[in-house]
């Protein structure tokens, strides 16, 4: 082999390799494991959830009704604090949001694309527990999203690979140890 | 069974049996090498000019590589791009209503206020928005469906073209929009001192709106309110008048006819009442066992209609002579065979004097055995056959002799019943444009109507209308009316307005608002009240509603309840409950009583006599002069259709895109004219010609129609808008100019001379027929009643179901669905189909399928998930038609599926063809493998093209796809997904009947039914055993999901008459 195609050979790899490292660096993720945002108010789930054992439901009441669990209204928040801690700055934006009808913007944290349909009720009627795919919610101050919520950690729960263990029970008493799919996995389940 | 394919040379050209256009009934069509090769082109349907511009780009340099540089550049860049995620937000409500929870929908009963039928609804509404309408299945009316055009009215609420605010101007100058304050300030300061007030409207069926109105007019010493609509059945209610003595629309129970003459009524697509008829009318249509009684439909149009498509036996006649066609039944039944109670009647014998043959000569040619066989039947057939006619009140009347002398009146004909108040009267518009004329009206008020517009002396009333001294215009837009009116006060959609409708005698809907309005209008009633707030004196319930500062419509229409519905229909409940009952259950119904047969008065057939005898004999005319083509004395039939209607939802993308069940022509109007005349003319579809009348002309491609007789041409009105919109304007031809008002006659719209000459221009019509072609395959079974009575399988022993063992197979054995909890299959009745297409507008509605264009449509890029394909068969002067629906037909052995390199397109336990778009990288593979041609190409973001306000039509349930991305029918699967979801809720599983598709629920005539045929007691799995169904092409073994129920012909011998499916075999 010539000196002159050797070069060439080796150029071509060290080019791709930088391609490679460039493509990993700039192409999107499928995943936005551990993003987490700055809220337009600190509200700490870790202290409403954690310390005062506020059950998830009071806030978001959808997910047992809906396929959204959906962020609570303004109004959700005015149920309490319009006596306790009134006077804090961030009490007095969500009593002006509420004065005003001007509603909060929080920004969202767990997302599935817009061709994938995802479904609180079911998941929630079925008997998994929200820290199951939030994370210990119960621990965080600010949230963040705690799982990959991508399709192949959606498949390996339903097809049954690395179902929790109490589901598994929840769903097959008489057989826990088993293997066998627990949720549909039809393409259709959930794009349409 | 032949599995080889002979050698071009070797074959012998037969016509084939089901064919969709003129075009292929010729040789060359089959063996002519240009059209071959663009046969053999992967997208040969792209037409010729486009290719032209294709090759023609190449030319100029844009190569195929330069295209693949440009694009790898852009999606380099696109990556880049996306490289962070965008950054999303919740906005959660202030205070969340309490019904509601986001993600659920929620359903409102309304009215549809479209046209004048009154239809009842139901509104799905997700997060405050109402996304899709769908029948109330309560309401006597439509019983659940709804038509295209009522499907499509939800899009007309987020037209972005709407007027926000109210206007002022001049007269036929510029406008610049006010505030209320100021624009009621104009108006009041004008009616305070009028004397002559004149309203105009469309006929209006809301009991709380005519009490306003008329309490309002009572303030005037001269006030009038004048009610027409271009597609209302003024002459039917008049002709009434005359043979009975009251004005009104009788009730047809079609449910009860074993036979149905119409003579110029296309009663299933547009005339009357037309969801009720249909729906009515295809109980007479279904077919289960031998025994089963089936309907005869016979029909005498000049123009092809859904029901003259529909129909056993059809005679194309010419346009105007539908009175002479009338006469010779009535002559031959009550002259000649000497049946019914007139036949011994000196007068109704003096009245129907003349020989069959010069009524015959008149209509065109008619087949006096045929008639006069039809004149039997219909005897045979007395008091359980429905005549009606469409067109001039002369036929009417005879239309009324016939019915009476075959006892149908009183039977199956209820003229007691209809208090049908939403008649108008056009002819009353000629007295108004005189007034007008005259400088008299002082104060001018159009609601709804649009006489610029559908008048055939539009232009005389706009110019008239400049000389009253305010014309004050309550409408959505600045419409050809309105461009003539001082102030244009921006008006509510009917999803915004609370109302009422008194639709027939034994209905009351309310009409609810399910959106508060998107801009700063009102609902006419409420400007009224804001002018009797302003100081205008008013009587009655209207004044005391405007005492109150914060009293609305809503109040009106609820006292009016009070006073008037709650006495008889709340008993022993009281107002609050009564009023919340009924809106929640959208309609009130009392039992209407049974139908009296009437006295019919012979003198009311003078004017069917002197009609009769002005109707001019044909004489054509042909003169060459050059290549310049002149034929002259053509009759003109004026229609309307089921997308279009008389114009009023122009600007409305659906109904413009959505194919024209005959002529699969969208985005424009054409001339149809009969392939034997358009032969002798050497006119072709597509050429321009120049058609002129007594009162216009302009130029208008011609589409050759079969089944229109030689001397007629149709047209077909609601098109050549100027001032619909951005979506309406300038689409095809104003057909109104040939209309003839006058205040004798009233509209007519049919029988005027023409003449047309060809220009020698071209213009491409977006006809979707050629489009997803099926080659000559054996697509569609139809048989005769005979053959059906004698072998109800004899459909199954015909050529198109060639049975599988008989066929060599690849395919591995099939998946055993009986051990999934659903089995998803839809089933479609060819025999109760009319092809109105309501189903086509229902699944855009509810799937998110986006308009393409005029332009797109002739690249044979529409993407409606389902087209309905009509096939002609027979001679093409007088073919009989059959509608086949045809979306994914969810093959068990899906061709598309073994092709798709990325498994996007997959097979589901529950038997779904699913398509998964985020796996789909468009290779189109699929597309080029589907025998049924159902599957759509995204070559466009074609939601980049939704732009404002419609955005908030989208269904929130169904992905909205991108470029790239391949679509087709889902079965509704968000609609599965949902119905089970609600049985896991309530811990049981799917009942039939919990889940309907979106076609299915529209579909007047029930043709279409869904279900799980893994439960034995479901209507699908009744269809499916019944001997009529069969399976699309069953020969090439990819077992369809979807199956269809054969069409049953009740004629003689010609619908069964064999011949070639392949149009070169």
């Amino acid at each position: 082999m010539n000196s002159g195609l050797r070069k060439f050979a080796l150029f071509g790899v060290v080019v791709s390799i930088g391609l490679l490292v460039a493509a990993w660096q700039v192409l999107p993720r499928t995943s936005n494991q551990g993003y987490q945002p700055e809220q337009p108010i600190p509200f700490s789930h870790k202290l409403h959830a954690g310390t005062f054992k506020m059950d998830c439901r009071y806030c978001h009441g959808g997910a047992y009704k809906s396929a959204h669990a959906t962020v609570p209204s303004v109004s959700t928040c005015m149920n309490c604090h319009s006596l306790v801690y009134p006077e804090s700055p961030w009490m007095q934006k969500i009593k002006k949001a509420y004065a005003e009808g001007k509603p909060i913007e929080w920004v969202r944290i767990h997302e599935v694309p817009d061709h994938v349909h995802f479904n609180h009720k079911r998941h929630v009627a079925k008997g998994v527990s929200c820290e199951t795919c939030h994370g210990n919610v119960k621990e965080m101050d600010r949230v963040y999203q705690a799982q990959p919520l991508t399709m192949g950690w959606c498949l390996n729960c339903h097809r049954g690979f690395e179902t929790p263990k109490y589901l598994r029970k929840a769903i097959y008493p008489e057989n826990p140890e088993g293997t066998d799919p627990v949720a549909p996995f039809t393409c259709n389940t959930c794009h349409y | 069974m032949e599995l080889t394919q002979k050698p071009a040379s070797e074959m012998k050209f037969e016509k084939p049996r089901h064919w969709v256009s003129v075009e292929e009934l010729k040789p060359e069509y089959w063996t002519d090498e240009a059209i071959q090769t663009r046969h053999a082109q992967e997208f040969y349907d792209k037409p010729i000019e486009t290719l032209e511009k294709i090759e023609a780009m190449d030319r100029a340099g844009v190569s195929r590589r330069d295209f693949l540089t440009v694009m790898g550049a852009s999606m380099a860049m696109a990556s880049f791009a996306c490289a962070r995620r965008p950054v999303n937000k919740i906005i959660p409500y202030v205070v969340q209503p309490q019904e509601m929870t986001p993600g659920n929908p929620l359903y409102f009963s309304s009215t549809c206020r479209e046209c004048a039928n009154a239809c009842g609804l139901l509104v799905k509404t997700r997060e405050g928005r109402p996304i899709k309408l769908e029948g109330n299945e309560a309401h006597p009316v439509n019983r659940g469906s709804l038509c295209a055009q009522g499907q499509a009215s939800i899009l007309n609420l987020y037209d972005p073209d709407r007027l926000k605010k109210p206007m002022k101007g001049d007269k036929g100058g510029s406008k610049s929009s006010v505030n209320w304050a100021e624009a009621d300030a104009l108006v009041v300061a004008a009616l305070k001192t009028a004397k002559r007030v004149r309203i105009v409207s469309l006929p209006e069926s809301s009991e709380s709106s005519r009490r306003a109105i008329k309490e309002f007019m009572s303030s005037f010493a001269d006030a009038k309110w004048i009610e027409a609509d271009p597609t209302g059945l003024d002459e039917v209610a008049d002709a009434q008048n005359e043979s009975y003595g009251t004005r009104v629309i009788p009730e047809f129970a079609f449910d009860r006819a074993e036979m149905v003459v119409s003579i110029g009524a296309d009663f299933l697509g547009t005339w009357g009442d037309f969801v009720q008829n249909a729906q009515k009318w295809s109980k007479m249509r279904k077919l289960s066992q031998a025994k089963d009684a089936l309907s005869k439909l016979v029909v005498f149009e000049s123009n092809m209609s859904n029901t003259g498509a529909s129909s056993d036996e059809r005679f194309p006649i010419l346009p105007g002579s539908e009175v002479a066609v009338a006469l010779a039944i009535a002559h031959e039944m009550i002259v000649v065979q000497k049946k019914g109670k007139f036949s011994g009647n000196a007068d109704v014998a003096s009245y129907l004097a003349g020989s069959f043959e010069n009524w015959a000569a008149k209509a065109g040619s008619l087949d006096g055995e045929k008639v006069k066989k039809i004149a039997s039947e219909l005897w045979e057939a007395r008091g359980k056959s429905i005549v009606v006619g469409g067109g001039s009140r002369a036929l009417q009347v005879v239309v009324n002799l016939l019915n009476s002398n075959l006892e149908n009146d009183g039977k199956t004909i209820d003229g007691t019943a209809n208090v049908g108040p939403h008649t108008g009267s056009m002819h009353s518009l000629v007295a108004l444009q005189s007034e007008l004329e005259s400088g008299m009206v002082d104060v001018l008020i159009v609601h709804g109507a649009n006489p610029v517009y559908f008048l055939p002396t539009g232009k005389v009333f706009g110019e008239a209308m400049k000389k009253a001294k305010l014309v004050v215009s309550v409408s959505d837009r600045i419409d050809e009316t309105a461009t003539f009116a001082d102030v244009v006060l921006a008006e509510n959609h009917y999803l915004e307005s609370w109302g009422d409708a008194h639709p027939n005698a034994s209905a009351y809907s309310v009409q609810q608002p399910t959106i508060a309005p998107l801009f700063d209008t009102r609902c006419l009633e409420d400007v009224i009240i804001g002018w009797v707030r302003g100081g205008i004196k008013a009587s009655g319930l209207l004044a005391q509603v405007a005492q109150n500062p914060k009293g609305s419509f809503y109040d009106f229409v609820r006292e009016n309840w009070r006073q008037t519905l709650y006495p008889t229909f709340g008993k022993g409940q009281s107002f609050n409950d009564f009023w919340e009952t009924t809106l929640q259950n959208g309609v009130l119904t009392s039992k209407s009583g049974t139908p009296r047969e009437r006295a019919f008065k012979p003198s009311s057939l003078k004017i069917a006599k002197d009609a009769a005898a002005k109707i001019k004999t044909i004489s054509l005319g042909k003169k060459n002069t050059g290549p310049v083509v002149e034929a002259s004395g053509l009759m003109l039939g004026l229609y309307f259709k089921g997308s279009m209607g008389d114009g009023r939802s122009a600007n409305n993308a659906w109904l413009q895109e959505m194919p024209d069940p005959i002529s699969t022509v969208t985005w424009d109007n054409h001339l149809n004219i009969g392939p034997a005349h358009a032969a002798e003319l050497g006119i072709q579809t597509n050429d321009v010609v120049l058609l002129k009348g007594a009162k216009g002309s302009f130029e208008i491609p011609v589409k050759v129609q079969p089944g229109i007789a030689k001397g007629a041409a149709t047209l077909a009105l609601g098109y050549g808008r100027t001032a619909a919109g951005s979506v309406g304007n300038g689409v095809g031809q104003n057909a109104y100019v040939f209309g003839q008002l006058s205040s004798e006659t009233g509209m007519l719209y049919s029988g005027a001379e023409v003449s047309i000459t060809k220009t020698g221009k071209k213009y491409q019509l977006a006809e979707t027929q050629l489009h997803h072609k099926i080659l000559g395959r054996p697509i569609l079974n139809e048989i005769s009643f005979d053959e059906f009575k004698k072998n109800p399988n004899a459909s199954m022993e015909t050529e198109p179901a060639v049975k599988m063992d008989k066929v060599p197979t690849l395919w591995s054995e099939p998946f055993d669905y009986s051990k999934s909890p659903h089995r998803w299959m839809l089933a479609v009745d060819l025999n109760s189909c009319t092809g109105c297409g309501a189903c086509v507008v229902a699944c855009q509605a509810e799937n998110n399928t986006p308009v393409v264009g005029r332009d797109r449509v002739r690249q044979s890029r529409e993407m409606h998930w389902m087209r309905i394909d009509r096939y002609y068969m027979g001679d093409e002067n007088n073919p009989t038609v059959a509608f086949q629906p045809m979306m994914c037909q969810h093959c068990e052995n899906a061709p598309c599926e073994t092709v798709c390199p990325v498994v996007a397109t997959s097979h589901s336990e529950d038997g779904l063809n699913q398509m998964t778009y985020s796996r789909c990288v468009g290779t189109r593979y699929c597309q080029n493998n589907c025998p049924y041609k159902t599957r759509r190409f995204n070559f466009f973001d074609h939601w980049k093209d939704v732009k404002d306000t419609k955005n908030m039509v989208w269904n929130p349930d169904v992905t909205v796809r991108s470029r790239g991305i391949m679509e087709k029918c889902t079965f509704c699967v968000q609609r599965i997904n949902e119905a089970k979801s609600k049985a896991k809720d309530k811990k049981t599983s799917i009942k039939d009947g919990d889940l309907k598709t979106a076609c299915q629920q529209t579909c007047p005539t029930d043709a279409i039914i869904f279900g799980n045929v893994n439960d034995k007691d479901s209507a699908i799995h009744a269809w499916i055993k019944n001997p009529r169904a069969f399976r699309s092409m069953e020969v090439l073994n990819t077992r369809p999901a979807v199956h269809y129920l054969t069409k049953v012909r009740n004629a003689e011998g010609e619908a069964a008459e064999g011949g070639a499916h392949h149009g070169h075999s």
